[in-house]
């Protein structure tokens, strides 16, 4: 475990206060962040972890007529939990009890889902293991999942020269879903929320998360999540996809289509959507909608088999 | 009629686990204790030209640091090695590393923070060296030479490359075959991945050293250590805890490189020294299975009965960067054995690469050459169109039938594929099942379900083991042998045999730790021997006392010993039960004789059938059903039902033994479908994958519906201690090929390299 200064925030104000300056970083559930610490896998580990648990008012579900906030502390088995985000948000119901285990769902809080770090194992490198990867995420030259293994990798280029992916189940969601994240600076689309270049999120280094809001669905659309892991149980997402797919008079009238664990961020499957509009949804239609994403698909050495997942998830969301 | 062997017995230990109260080495805190952290190469290969530890050595908190030229009490020998080559293969590499992760040097310090803070601040400078990665590559004549004595990267086993058996003529055999085919399989290279990781802790008093290490092997421990340190064994003691898993790891140099360097630092610094390894260390630092491999196949058959005439195996398989020759085994079982074929022949090329040594991992080889061979006789009746169940009732080997012990023929002891086959398929219901070659049980759109099965062989032990028996003068019973309880409950059966022969109670029988203080000299538990070889020791020991018993009661009964029996802690006339005595007064009846009975038992292996002349092997035998659904658009299997039947001669503890079958399902299945260390050719060969979540095993919902079978029958062994041989190898070893030949029948695509990935199916099927 790498040293560190703990520091327990009061309020959303105190956590602002205690980000600033050079090395620190929140704490939230811990379960990605804590672990990359025990690893020594990081060049430049944070000095100071600012745990913002203990802030009251960041943990809740609360519906109106308008839609649904949850806090930024609420831990992912509560959202999945919640029967009001079942029947209503049901993606995000799936999604949040897709992500990991039951115990890491217990610790995991959604936006620590939001601000996980890449799995990326040339980034993750433990220091015992002898070797140390200075890669491009981590401020090198080199993103070795290029020329290495990269089956697990992005299947739409890079960002900034890395490859890995963002593998949250929450944040395709939140995209498809039309939500939006309140910061401590600002209230921001959630498609606008991630980049993947050398970081997840557009989070400035004093800047938190305190909620989300989706805005409640049209009655006409219908939401999806899947997601494809080796072992379902536990794993991070090879691919998965969120859906909204709206139907007026039998034919698509809006789609937003969703994929993750396929580029540096979440990634909108806007040829998927386009191809949608108009049509009353069937095989054929579904099919050829979804070869779209083999179209824009430029898959490493490793990683052709993720197209044809990607392929067959989006259709069978179409479908569904 | 058996009293206490063949019922359930709850394991001695169990309350002691479930409770958290159970000891394990990393448990052991001494005062004054420093933690051990290892500094490795980050190269595939490479001369180490210097190694500057002085800014390691200042950091306060730190105590010592060794290398291999500063390494206090390590000789600078490499070790010797069962078979192998052993070329350079030291506790601390004097001028050379050949495996990425390989260790350079050591630091105790006050506390694991700092001693990583030093290893961080030691200075090597390496030569880095061109590095091969592949087994075929290997043998290239273009390939790099790792060794410059070992012409084109061959390792050797007992003294021979490129290892070889035969049985009759195999071309001529292939004249006579109506149907050729060939193939070629590859299996991956995979970990035992326990729990608990290497541990170990030395401790120096005076010139007698003492180190607890979680371990298969208590007096291989000590032998290993004895010449890594150049001290005598009797000033070495040897301690073994519970272990939390081993399957074969630990079992070997790897983790005495662990012993030797904590006893080093702990010379030098006057105190215990605890080396605990991370999870991630595991991974790099341990040997593996012999992989990555390649199996070339071919074989010939008859068509109206399917006969097997003629099969030549060919192997290529890595042995890893030290030439120990441990991945030659892979071929015997699954090459040579099972069959009736009239003609065989095997042959394995192990050769070294710049990779993780191949070693003892759970079946020894067989899981990763059954994958192969049990594909390969479905496609061969499937040639023949005959049902592979039907196919392999005919052509299975049965007792007396010609098998191989690695390199040596003799015949099988015992053993009943026929029973084990049939019992399974009934409750599979293979015969309803069944429809054909590549006709699914059922297709759902792109989901298709198939059914597949194997069988599987796999030595059961080889060896020699002591044992001491003593009865007490309460009645009690003691066993004193080094009996490494690895979670299959050995302690427990070995206690169960004792209390039966000796006609007491199994709560009154106590087995001793493993500790080469006091224990007689032990084989280890390796090769499914903890039962024929381990137990049978203490049988042998139980019979033994229980002779004395026989003798003493009837001088104190004044009958003949013919007129005596013994049961419920009891010696008694069988013809007048109240003339009796109890075992701990006929122990304690001589007053000028306090040590009462106290006595010592062996077993050594090599049975010889007195008919043939031939040895007489004993295997465990088993055979698996599998239906699996594919999904064809993403590759993704399913396993939706398994039924395993597994053979064990008399089974001792049938709770524990079902628990082997578990295991070993489990496994299997990890095996088949998830388990590969994935090697960076790109980046020196490095493990990429060395972590739980990359490196998958299966959790709960992954297993479907499984049903184990235990078929106790004593004929199964007849040249084993009370009828009763080993079964845990082989009960991992039947999954992946069952499910192989299951993904066939459902896709049609035949999955010839492993693991069972979706992105493998997909490119079996041509999807990508």
């Amino acid at each position: 475990m790498e040293r560190f200064a703990y520091k327990d925030a009061a309020t959303v104000a105190d956590a602002v206060s205690m980000l600033k300056g050079e090395g620190a970083s929140v704490l939230a559930g811990g379960t990605d962040l804590v672990n990359l610490l025990k690893k020594s896998a990081l060049t430049n580990p944070p000095k100071k972890l600012v745990n913002i648990k203990n802030i009251p008012g960041l943990n809740f579900i609360r519906e109106d007529a308008q839609g649904l906030t949850i806090g930024a502390a609420t831990k992912l088995s509560d959202i999945a939990a919640s029967l009001i985000i079942r029947e209503k948000y049901s993606a995000l119901s799936k999604a949040a009890e897709a992500v990991a285990s039951p115990p890491l769902r217990e610790m995991g809080t959604i936006a620590g889902n939001l601000c996980q770090e890449v799995q990326c194992w040339y980034f993750r490198r433990p220091f015992l293991t002898g070797t140390f990867f200075d890669c491009a995420r981590k401020g090198g030259r080199t993103c070795f999942a290029i020329a290495g293994d990269n089956r697990y990798h992005s299947i739409f280029g890079g960002a900034r020269g890395c490859v890995a992916v963002n593998a949250s189940d929450i944040a395709p969601v939140l995209i498809a879903l039309n939500a939006k994240i309140k910061t401590t600076a600002r209230v921001i689309e959630a498609e606008r929320f991630f980049t993947g270049a050398h970081k997840t999120t557009t989070l400035n280094d004093d800047e938190i998360i305190t909620e989300v809001r989706i805005p409640a669905p049209n009655s006409g659309a219908k939401q999806t999540f899947t997601k494809f892991a080796l072992r379902p149980t536990i794993d991070f997402a090879v691919v998965n996809v969120a859906t909204l797919i709206t139907i007026e008079d039998d034919k698509v009238a809006d789609a937003r289509i969703v994929l993750n664990a396929v580029a540096p961020a979440p990634r909108r499957a806007t040829g998927v959507e386009e191809a949608l509009k108009g049509k009353a949804i069937g095989e054929s239609v579904a099919e050829t909608a979804a070869a779209a994403i083999a179209k824009g698909a430029v898959p490493l050495a490793g990683n052709k088999y993720k197209v044809q997942i990607a392929k067959t998830l989006v259709k069978r969301a179409i479908l569904n | 009629m058996s009293k206490v062997l063949g019922q359930d017995h709850i394991k001695k230990e169990m309350e002691l686990k479930i409770t958290g109260k159970a000891i394990y080495v990393g448990d052991i805190d001494l005062p004054g204790m420093l933690e051990c952290r290892v500094l490795k190469s980050p190269y595939a290969h490479a001369e180490i030209l210097s190694i500057d530890t002085t800014e390691a050595e200042k950091l306060p908190g730190v105590r010592a640091v060794v290398t291999a030229r500063d390494s206090g009490i390590v000789r600078p020998e490499p070790f010797e090695t069962m078979g192998g080559a052993h070329a350079d293969y030291y506790v601390l590499p004097p001028e050379a590393v050949y495996i990425a992760g390989e260790q350079i040097a050591a630091v105790a310090a006050e506390t694991k923070e700092i001693a990583r803070e030093a290893i961080k601040l030691i200075k090597v400078d390496y030569q880095p060296l061109p590095a091969v990665f592949d087994p075929i590559d290997a043998l290239k004549p273009d390939a790099p030479v790792i060794y410059p004595d070992l012409p084109n990267n061959k390792a050797s086993l007992f003294g021979m490359t490129d290892i070889s058996i035969a049985r009759g003529n195999v071309e001529q055999g292939f004249k006579d075959a109506d149907v050729i085919l060939q193939s070629r399989y590859r299996w991956p290279t995979t970990a035992h991945a326990p729990l608990e990781p290497y541990q170990t802790v030395a401790q120096w008093n005076g010139d007698n050293l003492t180190v607890w290490i979680s371990t298969q092997a208590v007096w291989a421990a000590v032998d290993s250590i004895s010449r890594s340190l150049g001290i005598p064994t009797n000033r070495i003691t040897v301690i073994n805890k519970w272990v939390g898993g081993a399957f074969g790891g630990k079992l070997g140099e790897n983790q005495i490189i662990f012993s030797c360097i904590v006893a080093a630092l702990a010379k030098k610094t006057g105190r215990p020294v605890r080396s605990l390894l991370e999870m991630n260390e595991q991974f790099i630092m341990s040997h593996h299975n012999c992989g990555p491999g390649y199996y070339d196949v071919k074989g010939g058959i008859k068509l109206n009965d399917g006969r097997p005439v003629a099969k030549d195996t060919v192997v290529h398989v890595n042995d890893g960067g030290h030439a120990l020759g441990m991945g030659a085994p892979v071929a015997f079982e699954s090459g040579a054995n099972v069959y009736k074929f009239d003609n065989i022949q095997v042959t394995v090329h192990p050769a070294l690469c710049n990779l993780n040594i191949s070693g003892h991992k759970r079946s020894f080889g067989d899981a990763e050459g059954m994958f192969c061979s049990e594909q390969f006789v479905d496609e061969l009746a499937e040639a023949a169109g005959m049902d592979p169940l039907v196919w392999r009732m005919k052509w299975a080997v049965r007792p007396g039938d010609p098998t191989a012990f690695f390199l040596w023929w003799g015949e099988l002891a015992g053993g009943n594929y026929a029973a084990l086959m049939t019992k399974a398929a009934d409750v599979f219901g293979w015969k309803e099942k069944w429809r054909g070659w590549k006709r699914p049980t059922a297709v759902n759109g792109a989901k298709r379900r198939g059914i597949g099965m194997a069988l599987s062989m796999h030595l059961t032990g080889y060896g020699a083991s002591t044992s001491a028996v003593r009865i007490n003068h309460d009645g009690t019973v003691d066993v004193n042998c080094a009996a490494e309880d690895l979670g299959q409950g050995i302690k427990s059966a070995t206690a169960i045999c004792v209390a039966e022969v000796l006609g007491v109670r199994y709560e009154d029988v106590s087995v001793s730790e493993d500790n080469t203080a006091y224990n007689p000299r032990g084989g280890g538990v390796n090769g499914s021997k903890g039962t024929p070889v381990n137990i049978a020791a203490s049988i042998a020991a139980a019979k033994n006392a229980r002779a004395i018993l026989l003798e003493r009661a009837a001088e104190l009964l004044e009958v003949k010993q013919e007129e005596l029996e013994v049961a419920e802690g009891k010696v008694f006339v069988k013809e007048q039960p109240d003339k009796a005595k109890t075992i701990g007064e006929v122990a304690g009846a001589d007053e000028f004789d306090e040590v009462g009975i106290y006595t010592h038992g062996k077993e050594k292996s090599g049975a010889v059938n007195p008919e043939t002349g031939q040895m007489m092997y004993e295997k465990s035998l088993a055979a698996a059903f599998c239906e699996i659904e594919a999904d064809t658009e993403t590759g993704a299997v399913e396993i939706l039902k398994i039924v395993m039947a597994c053979d064990c001669g008399a089974v001792i503890n049938p709770g524990a033994a079902l628990g082997q079958v578990d295991g070993g399902l489990i496994q299997g299945l990890g095996g088949a479908m998830y388990e590969d260390l994935i090697f960076d050719k790109q980046h020196e060969g490095i493990i990429i994958n060395a972590n739980f979540p990359d490196y998958k095993v299966p959790t709960f919902p992954e297993f479907g519906d499984f049903t184990g079978i235990i078929h106790s029958d004593p004929a199964d062994a007849p040249t084993c201690q009370l009828n009763a041989k080993g079964m845990s190898e082989s009960t991992l070893v039947p999954i992946a090929p069952a499910i192989a030949n299951a993904i066939y029948n459902a896709t049609g695509a035949r999955m010839k390299i492993g693991p069972l990935t979706p992105a493998r199916v997909l490119e079996a099927l041509g999807k990508i």
